[in-house]
């Protein structure tokens, strides 16, 4: 008999004997306030300091131009930026006909390529894909890609941008702050074509530095298929996380996830096996086979999982040119 | 902070703080830790409640479990760094439950929870446990909703097979 995970994990948990200590709460929250002072007190007086040094340095400098009083003192300011466009942020990829089947040519993050056939009326691609995946900074760290509903627009949700960096091929790679429900944080956010891309610098529990997201802006470069596919190519210190390994490997995702889904997820597939967990209503099975080098995940109603397990089908994987 | 909003703040904690516990307990595997960082990710929601207050309860509680979750983390990695260190020095490997008095499935539990790699058991105990829906869960661990499912049914997925608690079905096919 099936026994509640919930209810395990319930069980398994340690569970405050004591109440909470609010006059503790009170008094490190008092003292994390003081140190966040503090902080702010020295960057403030860094700053009062360091601006007025800086611009008698730069009005001295410009006293020894030649000529520089002739010049008009007139100054353009930069035309107001419109707020960035809503966007789905996936793509329907472009699929032909093969008897009654659908045929989806697919490529990964990393180049992969592959062709998923289901019966038309599955109509997987109609589901929209994404793509998801994640890199490895040498010395630093490993962070997932973040590839949001919304595009641009959900990243500027959360605010003003913080900085632009240089990116790869000269690509404008910019900063934005974390959502506030996301606490701390800032996002390093890219571009390839339609894609909007974004790597958190907290996961982890550590935040990135700002030479660290530099790097991930100079050595990640990316470009977008003709069929829509989002591949990136990083150099350098910076590798992306391939496939069969404990951390995020090259995966598409279509539809989502609180509804129906299908995640293609490259890896090594040692036996055939396909496994169902119940999850509320909903099911969720996970299928492979040694020959498709991927697993495959659905996710949706329990009658609509059982006919993409029954009408799915990988072929043709080629790994990345 | 004036006394109706300290109020508020202490309430919020006071509400939030077994679950929190109780998912640190998990991903941590010691209570005694998960009470410790608990209470330092309370602190820093009623130092931040300005902030937090304008927020609805459950993205409120969402920030918590991010700033919860990432304070376990840097606390598992120097206990991983402790522990290298301490086999090295007794010249043996260290492992092993705290022998905590206890039923034996939620011993059994406990011990197959802290054998999930850490982002497996982090989705898993966020999902099942803390209950939080899954795009909080990928708020809270910077991955995409579809990570999250995948991480949570690899790791239902382990512990079935290390526990035959017969959570869901596996059909094995082919050769």
């Amino acid at each position: 008999m099936a026994r509640d995970l919930a209810e395990l994990l319930r069980q398994a948990a340690h569970v405050p004997a004591e109440p909470l200590d609010a006059g503790d709460l009170r008094r490190r929250g008092r003292r994390l306030r003081r140190r966040r002072r503090v902080v702010r007190g020295v960057a403030l007086t860094v700053l009062l300091v360091m601006v007025p040094v800086g611009m008698a340095g730069i009005g001295y400098l410009r006293s020894r131009e030649p000529g520089v009083a002739d010049r008009p003192a007139v100054t353009v300011p930069p035309p107001p930026e419109a707020p960035p466009q809503r966007t789905a942020n996936a793509i329907r990829p472009p699929t032909r006909a093969e008897g009654s089947d659908e045929v989806m040519p697919v490529v990964f993050l990393d180049g992969t390529s592959a062709e998923v056939v289901y019966p038309k009326a599955l109509d997987l691609a109609g589901l929209r894909a994404r793509p998801a995946g994640s890199a490895e900074l040498a010395g630093c760290c490993a962070r997932d890609f973040f590839v949001p509903p919304g595009g641009a627009a959900w990243f500027a949700d959360a605010g003003e941008r913080l900085a632009r960096l240089s990116g790869a091929g000269g690509r404008q790679v910019t900063v934005w702050p974390a959502p506030e429900s996301e606490g701390a944080g800032r996002y390093l956010v890219f571009q390839f074509g339609s894609w909007w891309v974004g790597v958190w610098d907290q996961a982890g529990g550590s935040a990135m530095t700002d030479q660290q997201l530099a790097d991930w802006a100079a050595h990640l470069d990316g470009q977008q298929t003709s069929e829509g596919f989002l591949v990136l190519r990083p150099d350098g210190p910076l590798r992306l996380v391939g496939p069969g390994t404990a951390k995020a490997a090259p995966r598409l995702e279509f539809g989502a996830p609180d509804e129906r889904m299908v995640a293609l997820t490259l890896g090594p597939c040692p036996r055939a096996s396909t496994t169902r967990s119940a999850d509320g209503a909903q099911l969720l099975a996970e299928t492979c086979r040694p020959e498709w080098a991927m697993s495959v995940e659905v996710h949706g109603d329990p009658d609509w999982v059982e006919s993409v397990l029954d009408g799915l089908k990988i072929r043709g994987v080629r790994a990345p040119p | 902070m004036d006394d109706e909003a300290d109020a508020a703040a202490v309430a919020f904690c006071r509400r939030l703080r077994p679950r929190l516990v109780g998912t640190l307990s998990l991903i941590s595997g010691d209570p005694g830790t998960a009470e410790e960082l608990s209470q330092e990710a309370l602190a820093r929601a009623w130092s931040n409640w300005s902030r937090l207050r304008e927020l609805e309860e459950p993205a409120a509680a969402a920030w918590v479990f991010r700033t919860a979750t990432n304070l376990a983390s840097s606390w598992l990695r120097r206990l991983a760094a402790e522990r290298r260190a301490v086999a090295r020095l007794a010249g043996r490997s260290i492992g092993g439950a705290r022998g905590e008095p206890d039923l034996a499935d939620t011993l059994a539990v406990r011990r197959q929870v802290a054998t999930l790699p850490r982002r497996q058991r982090t989705a898993l105990v966020l999902r099942y446990y803390a209950d939080l829906p899954v795009s909080q869960v990928a708020a809270v661990m910077g991955c995409s909703p579809g990570t999250v499912k995948s991480l949570t049914s690899k790791a239902v997925h382990a512990l079935r097979l290390g526990m035959a608690l017969g959570i869901g079905e596996e059909v094995r096919d082919g050769a």
